[in-house]
């Protein structure tokens, strides 16, 4: 199958013209980092471009920001697998920037304090400790969340430029780009990196128009819903249908991530931080609204067309990413996006395009890792040394973390080979800060009586978000409510394993205790009814060996004492061994559950223990 | 040690002091007679106003057409919208690009002090 993508990818326009103007590009933004260096002495210059960013300016860099190659990537991937339904997120995105913008909900009262970091507010208002335990539950959230980034940017280079992406293409290509985004990043700072956002806007915004065009050109205005609306029905279009994969849960953690992306996400609000004046930062936001949708809905466009690109006029590719043999592995379906691009897109547009791209990539990796690596040094290195580095020092100190946390990404994209989707992979490990964060921010910037002991349990409950991580579910599977202990399997039968049959239990006498704790508590979990056929069916059953040997796989029927799985991934179960069963909670729920959870043990904590100064709060 | 008066050393008049120039305090800038909140209010109500028209107008649209017809609409408008913003970027950008250059030279120049931390 490797060498059917290998094949797939070679197929494309890409020529040398397109490899001159991609290295034009690079040149042009290492020398811009270079020409700003005098002006990145001092901290608020490296970190805040000097508080001088004016609206426009923060428009584009705000843009530069978030359309980042990982979004369009992901994006991408929710179009192909969703089709036209998954532009419920983009509109929602938009929606919400708009209402920040307009009422300044956060940011504004964030900037009036004039902090550098999120965290440097966590001080002002609630105290050193909670400024460095958020510090470290934002650095945690997000370099867990950006660890991803280096190796989608570089599939995505490898897949519409045609290198090999069985040989060492994509190792050389994280490499390289990350050799080059660290290089302008550690010189520059901020001002660098606003800059650069701004050259990057331009190729990325008329780029994205045109790909969009000629994406909707290769495979036709009707064919395309036509397609759409023949291989995934009423579900590629309404979110909230039955069938759907999104579902009225997931429109709502959307409409959460939204206010997220605007007004927590530390990137964005370093750039709301770093404007001139709170009316620019408003304005920012208004016009922004339409960068958060489109640099949603664009490539969500470019993952459906490449869907019916592949549907319609490329079987190969049908055969490499939906192979009619169960037995056959898909290839990773985040490749059909550049390899589409790369069969329509002529040779010299392919190049721009990639370059867009590149400037995407590159504009996101600078401002997180100039992000991540300043909430180290001044939230939690400056506060734990007293405040007495001085800012050469500091400077020094975030340049040395830029580059280790670029190293990082390089081991974590190389190395880590979870199966999560991009998309539920970011917003479940962001969720580790920003669901806390929501608490602090919002509490402390609205409600006097928030206190530094509700603020330091919001933070620590907000850890209750890796529980959506799959890999973490399938660790603490047996304690999730509803799931099934592990029993014994009797006999074995092809893909069928029998064990000890589950009966009916009888009826529980009705109690008020029940009905109004034990059920709540429940309701977020599924309760299995093994005893009914297909009771089972889409949970995860988890076989050990007598070995210790263990494997998860998905329970495609079942009945009392049975269940069958399409084929086992590791080995074949035999008598004796064990399984277990536990239906996988989704990140959306999980997300939700956390936020609600948070915001509890906030005002739990905040009512009960409160602060005996309630500094700034009083004021506002 | 002598009996006679020291002679002064200047013989110029002693310097009077010129009156202290009594600059009148400056005045508080008017005080605003409608609170700034209310107009966040209104900004905030006519926020509402135009997303629930455009709401009202995307649930007769779905009534016609289905979520087919939202989502075309969806995407010409706000390709259209990028498009104009995306001009207006690249022109305001670029002057934005050169008054930030600008202001940092005057600070670099004036070597103003670091606040920011």
């Amino acid at each position: 199958m490797e060498s059917a993508l290998t094949n797939a990818t070679s197929q494309t326009n890409f020529t040398t013209i397109d490899w001159l103007i991609v290295v034009v590009y690079l040149l042009l933004s290492v020398g811009i980092a270079f020409f700003v260096k005098r002006y990145a002495g001092n901290m608020t210059n490296f970190v805040s471009a000097g508080r001088a960013v004016g609206t426009w300016l923060g428009v584009a860099t705000l843009t530069g920001t978030e359309m980042g190659l990982i979004t369009v990537m992901y994006s991408a991937q929710k179009g192909f697998t969703a089709g036209f339904a998954a532009f419920h997120i983009g509109v929602i995105a938009g929606v919400v920037a708009l209402i920040i913008g307009l009422t300044g909900f956060i940011v504004v009262r964030l900037r009036e304090h004039k902090v550098l970091t999120i965290p440097e507010y966590y001080e002002k208002r609630y105290g050193r400790r909670t400024r460095i335990l958020g510090g470290i539950m934002l650095a945690f959230g997000g370099l867990l969340n950006m660890g991803l980034f280096l190796k989608v940017g570089a599939m995505f280079i490898v897949g519409i430029t045609g290198m090999d992406p069985d040989g060492n293409a994509l190792k050389v290509v994280m490499v390289v780009l990350l050799a080059l985004v660290l290089v302008y990043t550690v010189i520059g700072g901020m001002i660098s990196v606003v800059i650069t956002d701004y050259i990057q806007f331009v190729i990325l915004s008329i780029g994205l128009l045109v790909a969009g065009w000629l994406a909707i050109e290769s495979v036709g205005w009707d064919n395309l819903f036509e397609t759409v609306r023949t291989h995934k029905g009423e579900a590629g279009f309404n979110p909230v249908a039955a069938d759907s994969s999104f579902g009225f849960e997931y429109v709502a953690w959307m409409f959460f991530l939204g206010i997220v992306n605007c007004a927590l996400w530390p990137t964005a609000v370093a750039r709301a931080l770093a404007m001139e004046s709170t009316a620019s930062l408003k304005q920012q936001y208004t016009w922004s609204s339409i960068s958060f949708a489109i640099r949603m809905i664009i490539p969500n466009l470019l993952g459906v067309c490449a869907f019916v690109f592949v549907i319609t006029k490329a079987p190969d590719l049908q055969q490499l990413f939906s192979p009619a043999d169960a037995d056959v592995e898909a290839v990773n379906n985040l490749y059909a996006m550049p390899i589409f691009l790369g069969r329509i897109l002529p040779a010299g547009l392919i190049g721009l395009i990639t370059a867009a791209m590149i400037a995407a990539f590159m504009s996101t990796h600078d401002s997180y890792l100039l992000c991540w690596s300043t909430v180290i040094t001044q939230d939690i290195i400056a506060p734990l040394f007293k405040e007495r580095l001085d800012n050469p020092t500091r400077i020094k100190i975030t340049r040395i973390l830029i580059v280790l946390i670029g190293l990082y990404i390089l081991y974590w994209g190389l190395f880590y080979t979870g199966e999560e989707d991009i998309w539920d992979y970011m917003a479940v490990t962001g969720a580790i800060y920003f669901t806390g964060a929501f608490s602090l921010l919002f509490g402390g910037l609205y409600w006097h009586r928030a206190s530094s002991t509700g603020a330091v349990l919001a933070l620590l409950v907000g850890v209750t978000a890796v529980f959506g991580l799959g890999p973490v579910q399938d660790y603490v599977h047996t304690y999730i409510p509803g799931s099934i202990a592990e029993r014994n399997i009797t006999t074995t039968d092809d893909e069928t394993i029998e064990f000890e049959e589950f009966n009916e239990p009888d009826e529980i006498a009705e109690s008020s205790y029940r009905d109004m704790v034990v059920d709540l508590v429940k309701t977020p979990f599924e309760q299995a009814k093994p005893w009914n056929r297909n009771g089972l069916e889409g949970w995860t059953a988890v076989v050990r060996s007598q070995t210790g040997q263990e494997q998860k796989v998905e329970v495609a029927s079942s009945w009392a004492g049975e269940a069958t799985a399409n084929a086992w991934p590791s080995f074949e179960p035999k008598a004796g061994d064990t399984v277990s069963f536990y239906k996988p909670l989704s990140g959306a729920r999980v997300g939700l559950m956390t936020i609600g959870f948070t915001l509890f043990v906030f005002i739990l904590g905040s009512l009960i223990v409160p602060d005996r100064k309630q500094k700034e709060a009083a004021n506002e | 040690m002598s009996d006679e008066p020291i002679p002064p050393t200047d013989l110029a008049p002693p310097p009077v002091m010129p009156p202290p120039v009594v600059t009148p305090a400056p005045l508080p800038p008017p005080k605003s007679v409608t609170p700034a909140w209310v107009f966040t209010l209104l900004k905030t109500v006519l926020a509402v106003l135009v997303i629930t028209l455009v709401t009202a107008g995307m649930i007769l649209l779905h009534r016609e057409t289905g979520w087919e017809g939202i989502w075309k609409v969806t995407l010409i408008g706000t390709c259209g919208l990028f498009a104009i913003l995306s001009v207006l970027v690249i022109v305001g950008g670029a002057l934005d690009v050169r008054k930030l250059l600008r202001r940092l030279r005057e600070r670099e120049a004036s070597g103003e002090a670091d606040s920011g931390d």
